[in-house]
């Protein structure tokens, strides 16, 4: 087969299948050719080592004239609206985040207030010092805690926000004829490493807050000589 | 080896070549052929098909004494898809090697 045998038999096909952009299509194996001519191979090797001509334009894509490109308008003004509702509830999740965020920190002060046997404002009650730093120390590893969890929590949005992101993109390219990616999963993405080392940071902090908290614990029953310790201290007033 | 079996490992090919630098049709079709036994023909319709998955973008470039060429050159989604495929597919290939190895000792 010669190389025009070749290209004829290639556009026959690729036009009754309706294939978009066949011109680019036969550009790229008439190149095919000139390179391999360039070479100094005859035509008829090139044509057979390339392979049949009819079964290649087979492997093509066929069009459909009813997929032409809409501009998707309606679908854009829907997504619009659903933006409006899934903005605020991302906006109430960012919220709840923060909220985690500040926990986190008003523990650790407080624990760190414990710890250095500091009470500003005699906002922390009264106390002997080392029933105070043991509730310290238990306070900080439940700031720890709490911390992780905030990163967690925020790696979540995240993931969120760009799989709802990927899931707008699709329905709009699905509406105007674009090619749709594939979707994002929802669920927190961490690098292996870092997921390792946030889940044991959190194991250690669970562990250390629950020792230590039962520890003041006792330590404060022993030291007021009371189990209703806060009665013995005045903690409520009297 | 079975061509329907080579065909979904190709488009692997591809996406690693153009994954350490952009190339031209001619270049990725010669690169294939001489490595993996297919027609020379068999790359065109991936190439086009990565291309409309939105894997790959073309550009036109100017050569001496010759028309433009078109090279390829990977998305970002197309860099994520390799990854992602790559890590898959060898994961595939080392159960499957680990399942053939069992299975002949247990013959012996």
């Amino acid at each position: 087969m010669k190389k025009n045998e070749f290209l004829a038999k290639l556009t026959s096909v690729l036009e009754k299948n309706q294939v978009a952009d066949a011109a680019e299509i036969i550009e790229e194996y008439a190149q095919h050719f000139a390179f391999k001519l360039a070479d100094g191979y005859s035509e008829e090797e090139i044509a057979a080592r390339l392979g049949d001509p009819e079964q290649l334009a087979m492997q093509y894509e066929r069009g459909s004239s009813a997929a032409t490109k809409g501009s998707g308008v309606l679908t854009k003004i829907g997504v619009g609206f659903a933006d409006v509702f899934a903005g605020l509830f991302f906006l109430l999740l960012a919220a709840a985040g923060l909220v985690i965020a500040a926990a986190a920190i008003a523990f650790a002060a407080v624990g760190v207030c414990m710890i250095a046997g500091a009470s500003p404002y005699s906002l922390i009650p009264s106390m002997p010092y080392w029933c105070g730093a043991i509730i310290g120390v238990s306070l900080v590893a439940l700031g720890v805690l709490a911390a992780v969890g905030c990163i967690y929590y925020w790696a979540l949005i995240r993931q969120l926000v760009r799989s709802f992101g990927r899931f707008q993109h699709n329905i709009i390219a699905a509406a105007t004829g674009d090619p749709v990616l594939p979707s994002l999963p929802a669920h927190v993405q961490l690098a292996p490493k870092t997921n390792r080392r946030l889940r044991s940071l959190a194991l250690i902090a669970l562990l250390a807050f629950a020792v230590c908290f039962i520890l003041a614990f006792v330590a404060c029953v022993l030291s007021a000589g009371n189990i209703q310790f806060w009665h013995t201290w005045g903690w409520f007033g009297n | 080896m079975n061509a329907q079996y080579k065909k979904g490992v190709l488009e692997l090919c591809v996406l690693s070549l153009l994954k350490k630098r952009d190339c031209y049709g001619y270049e990725i079709s010669d690169y294939l052929s001489s490595h993996i036994d297919i027609a020379d023909g068999t790359v065109y319709p991936i190439l086009r098909k990565l291309k409309s998955d939105g894997l790959l973008t073309t550009y036109l470039q100017e050569e001496s004494g010759g028309p433009p060429r078109k090279y390829y050159s990977l998305t970002s989604l197309g860099k994520e898809t390799y990854e992602q495929d790559r890590a898959e597919y060898l994961d595939f290939a080392h159960t499957i090697e680990q399942l053939l190895e069992d299975n002949d000792h247990e013959e012996e």
